[in-house]
């Protein structure tokens, strides 16, 4: 018996992982699949309907999924980007502070496991344009004010801000990992060399530090893709469809319209664009990685 | 000392402004914090009064509420016996599958638990009610457990696994010598030398449970209902209680603030374990 | 009057002669069902709050345990929905809103019929909520729902603010509220003089008031949509003029409680919106303004006074409810005529004649909104938003066009788009033939 288990025991350790994947990953996914080929108003009583391809045609010809998929892409390339610039800045920044590391790490650690709902309604508040902070800071340095979340034309930066606020420390916080992990005699070294400030950091840091920067990318990119809590406590998508990402439109076509079908095609696109996005950044990765390793 | 500071003053003016900078983006970063800390101590004519942004007087009168009329310690214990769950049952799971994945190099079952990752949360609520209302279990704990499971069990894979990889063969093969079965070597040793590495992936996956809003919207019953859940007991069809909306806001941030900043170095070391991966 | 004095009289008597669980024995509550365990899901409201509160009451008159789940409105229609879609078992008593989700809920066969239960009883009295309330929850004389909140488009005034500008009452016609706008608008110190919703999708039903105001609606009585015709065209400008010169910057997010923060705090001198929300407004914590609130009818436009007077609220019982027996004790009790009146005293627009005409409501509501509550019930028009199984998308798409009239388009543009929108609703509307 101990060594058939010892045998198999791979087998035996994977085990309830595979069995939860199967019974309740696999079985929503084939699920939401078939229900994609089909009409159903979530009723009980009424049976769903086969129209094949139809939900998917409709999607495709409709604006709106076409506005929600580039506004989803958008979002995440601008708000990844400019997380992915301050956060490296930042790092560097904070990269020679050898004392009070533990309160500067703690103060950017809090934005990112504050409740997103909670947060969400908090940055509600500070936008409102009559009695938010916002524009009450606008105002006292004589500034134009803005209309934040209340306008079709400044909702999607509104928001961008917001993810900016909560996600840059993440990158900062991984690439100061990166840093700590290089050790000081690197440094040294090209010190020697008479190597100055800004040399020392495009020439030995960055290159060093491009696969923790990559993987922070890729884990940002996959979840700005997926955006919901802050935008569902903030906007829900408003004004108009002015800040639908294909999540919240998901989300709207099941339990704001009823339109199961619909919105398990909707499912099925934008885990498709996810994955895509993912493959093609993996791929990515190990292309730049072999580069830097040659 | 003295000496040295004379001699370079424009050193000393860079090493301020440097601090400078440092502060203020701390500042920046706390901001919303403060403020909705601020909000939670006033009442809903202040909260509206950009003249009382600053200066107001002070009231609890929104924490007393939060506890008593809209009884904040029920959703309080059931993110508790939520998150706890979820953490301990990712981990029983968890574990095992990334000590596999380390040591049998099973790199067909990571591809795929990154992929759970992807997956938009949303797919799983229709059909995850449907099964559970079929075996009577929607509203309980379990089924938000599981619910939570989908975020927590790929978290601790992907963060423990590279940390029983670094753990040297030999010191099992030592161990198997002695007539040690696998199964208690990996109770013996791999899981103390890894101690650290859990309890950074446990501390992540309470927090990413604690903070869960989608399941408990669709999952959870009124003797289940998870904090995210309750901020919404807030905005009532008439008319918004923006002080006890901000008092709640407090008291379900609070707890994860505070487990942070005690266990910053975990924490951290959770959000950055990507970078451990490579 | 003295009917309902003996009345009153002799259900006193009755409490005190049975002398357990006064009020709950009135409504003819059974112990039957003691044991059972029914869910409740309905919206965060003060009424409902009212009922939560008093949930132990009818648990010790009928033994029957209540799981009681109170959410934001959304978030309701989510359950009803998810729950409906495993079979409902999880589901008997929720609260849901009848003018977008009646149609759809009977379609899909989510609601119970009710006349069985209330038929033949005289303390629940059904025929005591207003005509147009129970209309709106009754299919072909089949009743779905007990209506449970009201609620009409009116004009909150602040009192100071219209002295200052040396204005009277209230304005009548759509010509004056434009008058009274220019009077009181006065940005430059941060006072505007309307809060209205400007956030398309919410902003529909107070829009309905003008829409219909101008002789325009929806749809027509033969289902063909009308959101084109040169009458919805200018309501749409006329509504997208007053959010866009009259109302705060940012109008285009505003929902009611933006509307409402700017009221409470003196910035906008007029409001239109629901007063079912009054009581936050004359709450001196929440508002500044508390005792300068003023109220008036909704203006008359060139077709009328239109106003709408709807039912908001609604409780029904889910049709694969296994409970239903428990759970209709439950609606008996909840929607009754004793819990009804502390739900108005608690700031609830009650459903029911009985309700507003007890003594209660003469000191809980305030004097010159119950006038203009009384004014406008005649007049008011059953639905504020289109009344179709698809309403809910329907509402998005109005909400575009109204959008589009406060960003300030073209007649031409707004045309386009609005023959456009047109086509999709009419889509909507044939697919439901």
């Amino acid at each position: 018996m101990a060594k058939w288990v010892n045998k198999n025991i791979k087998w035996i350790f994977t085990a309830p992982t595979i069995i939860f994947i199967l019974l309740c990953v696999t079985y929503p996914i084939l699920y939401t699949l078939q229900l994609s080929f089909c009409e159903w108003g979530m009723s009980a009583n009424i049976p769903k309907k086969f129209v094949g391809l139809q939900n998917y045609i409709e999607i495709f010809s409709d604006s709106r999924f076409w506005d929600a998929f580039w506004r989803t892409i958008n979002y995440t390339l601008i708000a990844v980007a400019i997380e992915t610039i301050l956060g490296v800045a930042i790092a560097l920044l904070l990269g020679k502070i050898t004392r009070h590391t533990g309160i500067i790490r703690t103060v950017f650690l809090l934005p990112m496991v504050a409740t997103p709902v909670a947060v969400g309604m908090v940055w509600k508040l500070i936008y409102d344009p009559t009695i938010g902070l916002a524009n009450l800071i606008l105002r006292k340095v004589g500034l134009p004010t803005s209309a934040w979340l209340g306008s079709s034309d400044t909702v999607f930066s509104s928001l961008i801000i917001i993810d900016i606020w909560q996600w840059t420390p993440m990158v900062m916080l991984m690439v100061l990992a990166g840093i700590s992990g290089l050790g000081a005699d690197v440094f040294e070294s090209a010190k020697v060399d008479g190597a100055n400030e800004m040399q020392l950091i495009t020439r030995i840091q960055l290159p060093l530090l491009a696969p923790t920067i990559l993987m922070a990318i890729l884990l940002r990119v996959i979840d700005a893709l997926k955006t919901f809590d802050i935008i569902y406590s903030t906007t829900t998508g408003g004004p108009g469809y002015s800040s639908e990402n294909l999540n919240i439109l998901s989300y709207r076509n099941a339990f704001e319209y009823f339109y199961m079908g619909k919105a398990s095609a909707l499912l099925i696109v934008f885990f498709i664009v996810v994955l895509v996005v993912a493959i093609l950044y993996m791929l990515l990765k190990a292309r730049i990685e072999r580069r830097y390793e040659s | 000392m003295k000496n040295k500071r004379r001699i370079k003053p424009k050193k000393i003016c860079m090493k301020t402004i440097f601090w400078i900078v440092v502060v203020c983006i701390m500042f920046v970063n706390l901001v919303p914090l403060l403020w909705m800390l601020s909000a939670s101590f006033k009442t809903i004519v202040d909260i509206m009064n950009p003249k009382k942004m600053f200066v107001f007087t002070p009231t609890i009168k929104n924490y007393i509420e939060v506890f008593t009329k809209y009884s904040f310690l029920k959703p309080i214990i059931n993110s508790l016996i939520v998150s706890t769950g979820a953490t301990v049952l990712a981990c029983l799971f968890g574990l095992p599958a990334a000590y596999a994945i380390a040591r049998y190099k099973q790199n067909k079952l990571s591809l795929i638990i990154l992929a759970v990752r992807i997956i938009p949360a949303i797919t799983f609520l229709v059909p995850w009610y449907i099964i559970f209302s079929k075996l009577k279990m929607t509203g309980t704990y379990t089924s938000l457990i599981m619910a939570n499971l989908l975020v927590s069990l790929p978290l601790i894979v992907w963060i423990v696994t590279p940390y029983f990889g670094s753990i040297p063969k030999e010191l099992e093969e030592a161990a198997f010598i002695d007539g040690s079965s696998v199964f208690n070597s990996f109770i013996r040793i791999m899981i103390p030398l890894s101690a650290p590495g859990i309890f950074t992936a446990a501390i992540l996956s309470f927090i990413y449970a604690w903070n869960n809003f989608l399941f408990a919207l669709i999952l959870s019953s009124s003797s289940t209902k998870t904090l995210p859940m309750a901020v919404f007991n807030f905005i009532s069809y008439t008319s918004v209680n923006w002080g006890g909306l901000m008092a709640a806001a407090v008291v379900i941030t609070g707890p994860v603030i505070i487990v942070s900043i005690a266990l910053q170095k975990y924490v951290v070391s959770g959000l950055t374990a990507g970078a451990v991966k490579g | 009057m003295k009917k309902r004095n003996v009345a009153l009289l002799t259900g006193a008597m009755m409490a005190t002669a049975l002398s357990v669980g006064a009020g709950a024995e009135d409504a003819g509550l059974s112990q039957d069902y003691a044991g059972q365990t029914i869910s409740v899901v309905v919206c965060n409201s003060s009424f409902m709050e009212e009922i939560q509160k008093d949930i132990g009451e009818f648990e010790e008159a009928t033994g029957i345990n209540v799981e009681f789940e109170s959410l934001q409105d959304a978030q309701v229609s989510n359950k009803v929905a998810v729950a409906s879609a495993a079979g409902g078992k999880d589901l008997d008593v929720f609260g849901y809103r009848p003018l977008q989700e009646s149609l759809l809920y009977i379609k899909n066969g989510w609601l119970e019929p009710l006349n069985t239960y209330f038929e033949g009883d005289t303390a629940f009295d059904y025929e005591d909520f207003f005509e147009s309330a129970r209309e709106i929850t009754s299919q072909d004389g089949t009743a779905y729902g007990i209506p449970y909140l009201t609620e009409r488009e009116i004009l909150y005034l602040n009192t100071e603010l219209v002295e200052k500008a040396g204005l009277e009452g209230s304005p009548k016609t759509y010509d004056e509220l434009l008058e009274w706008c220019d009077k009181l608008n006065d940005p430059d110190n941060g006072v505007y003089a309307l809060a209205l919703r400007g956030e398309g999708n919410a902003a529909v039903t107070q829009f309905s008031g003008f829409l219909r105001g101008f002789g325009g609606d929806f749809f027509d009585e033969d289902r063909n949509a009308t959101m084109n015709t040169p009458e919805a065209i200018e309501a749409l400008q006329f509504y997208g003029k007053l959010c866009r010169e009259y109302c705060a910057p940012g109008v285009l997010n505003m929902n009611w409680t933006e509307t409402m923060n700017l009221f409470t705090q003196g910035l906008a001198a007029m409001r239109i919106d629901c007063d079912s929300q009054y009581a936050f407004a004359t709450d001196p914590e929440a508002s500044l303004v508390a005792d300068k609130v003023g109220y008036g009818v909704f203006p008359e436009g060139p077709a009328g006074t239109t106003p709408f007077n709807v039912t908001a609220w609604a409780l029904g019982i889910g049709s694969g409810s296994e409970h239903k027996e428990a759970s209709w004790e439950f609606v008996k009790w909840a929607v009754g005529k004793d819990q009804d009146i502390k739900g108005l005293v608690a700031g609830n627009s009650s459903a029911r004649t009985s309700t507003w005409e007890s003594e209660e409501a003469k000191t809980a509501y305030p004097e010159q909104l119950a006038e203009v509550i009384n004014e406008s019930n005649p007049v008011g028009v059953a639905t504020d938003r289109p009344y179709m199984v698809d309403g809910g998308e329907a509402r998005t798409i109005i909400g575009e066009l109204i959008t589009a009239a406060i960003e300030g388009i073209s007649d031409e543009d707004l045309q386009a788009k609005a023959d456009g929108a047109n086509a999709r609703i009419q889509a909507l509307l044939d697919a439901e033939k």
